[in-house]
């Protein structure tokens, strides 16, 4: 079994970048992964195809040997800074309670479990002092520790992550980082969307390199070498974007 | 004077009052959720949506009922409850199979009912001038021909939305902040937002009766946005809003029937009567000019109390690198310093009750222990800012003097603590000034 496994991956969403069958797999056992690429190398696209905010056109995606939708119990999802509407009038403490949500309930308040866990996971990342602020009034790295102990509080198996260091501090990326190496040790995976090649080595484990096409996919030891940066950075794969959009349009019947 | 007490006991008053503030509550309420969704205009859509509605009820119920009789009233309802229903079903398909975006969508709908409404009206005008009367109340409202027997209907909806959102308050929560969380989290996110667009239109059907079609919107988001500034919790936000809404509906009542009192005392000929609705949404409309303008983040005259301190703590550092320039024991004549720094009488009368600065013979100030610590900390955060700027940032040397001007000014303690961990201990500036160290700032 894997903990993901993706078959044949195509995605030409009209808003986002394209992804051109993708194949790889992440194995069981606790990895910190990194998803790296070019501008425009559908790598976010890639993390929401995975999540299933924006629809395939063809391929399978598979969590632990199952769809997403029955997978979702273990999966936890960090959304990039900018998906947030931080003038909500909603603290600290109660956007990490919503990780403990009752699923299968419409109604109902979070238990006293509950909310002592949500405390817990803010002392965790630093933050229990924080925890009545309206959550614009935090710093940039504080924002992106909330969001993390939103996903702590999910106790997934598998945590997603679109460009969790933009807009951080050195300090708080050290503080994350903490935090990833402690899950991945506990035999959790991390996917993380990265654009930093100069802290891929230090930081993560296992790497996915894009470029619309899959360039490479691996162990960081093996994979990321200058061959495949130059692969993957090299050359542009505008041609390729073009030619698949156009061939979406005739498709669509749009001339 | 007039007596609030009577307007909740005087048999004709009663019924207007309670009903508005019944109506004001719960349109309130689903208004906060509505404008913290980001969709304001769905309010304004579904009221004008349920209009071809009520002239079809007036059609369908004139003949079967007497008019003002509860089946007559029921039918009218359920009539505006369908269109309404129908209008958000159209809006939906519309964004979904036409691509059509939302402000879009809700004005095409909206426009598309109103204008089907208006077109029957306009015939019941010339074959039944008292169904048309009857469908006239919907359109502008007329809360001061209510009766007690409407109240019921009121306050069970009041209560009913209040109960909805009690008990589904976190996941209503969920909702509103990170749709796509709750999508994944598999909580009920349809049902929820199914019952959510329910109340809606519930809240806009029953409120027309007393706002109108036209107004009705206003009352969903009045309140709404006069709360919103003062709030950072959603049940905080909720509560308020539907204070506002009280009062607004209070007050909306006082001054109809006052004013109109008023206006037959002294000008009996003009024949006027000030009518419920249009004050109630004045005065909301007032609550949301107070929000504006006295909000604690983000009012206009906090805004303004904020540029102006900033200013002064400019002006004032300034002043006290002014001091710190002329060594720890000088004394400054006013006149000097004049010329260097605008407000500075004021600036100076501040720092002497303050206790920065102790006034010499002679119109000449120096500083006090405390003003030289502050000074020295200005001037150790001026050359660290220098140093950070030439050594990371790679400035030259030249330029770097003008961003630390700025920078020194904007510092917090924590700012502060990372710029020294970073820099270590440094003892002199690009420039070989010497920087005070952090004890003598005072730390």
């Amino acid at each position: 079994m894997t903990v993901l496994e993706v078959k044949q991956l195509t995605v030409n969403y009209e808003k986002a970048p394209v992804l051109w069958d993708i194949d790889f797999e992440i194995p069981l056992g606790g990895h910190l992964v990194a998803i790296i690429g070019p501008n425009g190398a559908g790598k976010s696209t890639l993390l929401k195809a995975l999540l299933g905010i924006v629809k395939p056109a063809s391929g399978t995606v598979r969590f632990f040997g199952e769809a997403f939708e029955t997978a979702t119990r273990k999966i936890a999802y960090i959304p990039q800074r900018g998906d947030i509407d931080w003038d909500f009038p909603i603290t600290a403490y109660e956007v990490v309670l919503m990780g403990g949500v009752d699923r299968n309930k419409w109604f109902g308040w979070p238990s006293r479990a509950n909310r002592e866990k949500a405390r817990c996971m803010l002392q965790k990342v630093g933050m229990l002092s924080y925890a009545d602020r309206q959550i614009a009034r935090l710093s940039g790295g504080q924002q992106q520790r909330l969001f993390i102990a939103r996903a702590l509080m999910q106790e997934a198996d598998l945590y997603l992550m679109d460009e969790p260091f933009v807009g951080v501090d050195a300090a708080t990326e050290q503080d994350i980082l903490s935090i990833f190496h402690e899950l991945v040790s506990l035999g959790k995976t991390l996917i993380v969307v990265h654009h930093d090649l100069v802290t891929v080595e230090r930081c993560f484990d296992w790497v996915v390199v894009l470029n619309t096409c899959l360039v490479a996919a691996g162990p960081v030891s093996t994979i990321f070498t200058p061959e495949t940066l130059m692969r993957a950075y090299g050359r542009t794969s505008s041609l390729l974007n073009e030619a698949i959009r156009k061939g979406q349009q005739k498709q669509a019947g749009i001339p | 004077m007039f007596d609030i007490v009577s307007y909740f006991t005087d048999p004709i008053l009663r019924a207007p009052t309670i009903g508005c503030i019944a109506m004001a509550v719960s349109s309130a309420l689903v208004g906060t959720l509505l404008v913290l969704q980001k969709r304001s205009l769905m309010g304004e859509a579904l009221s004008h949506a349920a209009f071809p509605g009520v002239v079809l009820g007036v059609s369908i119920a004139a003949p079967f009922w007497p008019q003002e009789s509860e089946g007559f009233g029921a039918i009218l309802l359920l009539c505006a409850f369908l269109f309404s229903l129908l209008g958000i079903k159209m809006i939906d398909m519309l964004q979904k199979h036409c691509k059509v975006s939302s402000d879009a969508a809700l004005c095409f709908i909206l426009a598309l009912f109103f204008g089907i409404g208006v077109l029957i009206a306009s015939r019941l005008q010339v074959i039944q001038t008292a169904w048309y009367r009857q469908a006239l109340i919907f359109l502008y409202g007329q809360a001061a021909t209510m009766m007690d027997r409407y109240l019921p209907i009121y306050c069970l909806l009041t209560l009913f939305t209040v109960v909805i959102l009690t008990v589904a308050y976190p996941q209503i929560q969920i909702l509103l902040f990170d749709g796509g969380f709750a999508k994944r989290s598999k909580i009920k996110t349809r049902s929820i937002e199914v019952l959510l667009t329910l109340l809606v239109a519930l809240a806009v059907v029953i409120g027309m009766r007393s706002m109108g079609a036209v107004l009705m919107a206003g009352m969903l988001i009045a309140p709404a946005v006069a709360a919103r500034p003062w709030c950072s919790h959603l049940h905080s936000c909720l509560w308020l809003s539907s204070v506002f809404a009280l009062i607004s509906a209070l007050t909306g009542n006082i001054l109809s029937v006052e004013g109109t009192r008023w206006l037959l005392k002294w000008y009996p000929d003009w024949v006027f009567s000030l009518p419920t609705g249009p004050l109630i949404l004045l005065v909301a409309a007032g609550s949301c000019f107070f929000s504006l303008l006295f909000a604690p983040k983000g009012g206009v005259i906090s805004r303004l109390f904020k540029r102006f301190s900033y200013r002064q703590k400019i002006l004032t550092e300034n002043l006290l690198k002014a001091f710190w320039k002329q060594g720890r024991e000088a004394a400054i004549e006013v006149k000097e310093l004049q010329g260097m720094i605008p407000f500075c009488d004021w600036l100076l009368f501040r720092m002497r009750c303050l206790g920065w600065v102790r006034r010499k013979t002679g119109g000449r100030y120096s500083l006090s222990a405390e003003g030289w610590a502050r000074a020295c900390r200005i001037v150790r955060l001026h050359r660290l800012w220098e140093v950070y700027l030439v050594e990371y940032m790679s400035q030259g040397i030249d330029r770097v003097h003008r961003s630390a001007e700025e920078l020194e000014h904007v510092m917090d303690e924590a700012l502060e603590q990372e710029l020294e961990r970073l820099l270590g201990d440094l003892t002199a500036d690009p420039h070989r000034q010497p920087i005070p160290t952090r004890q003598e700032g005072g730390r």
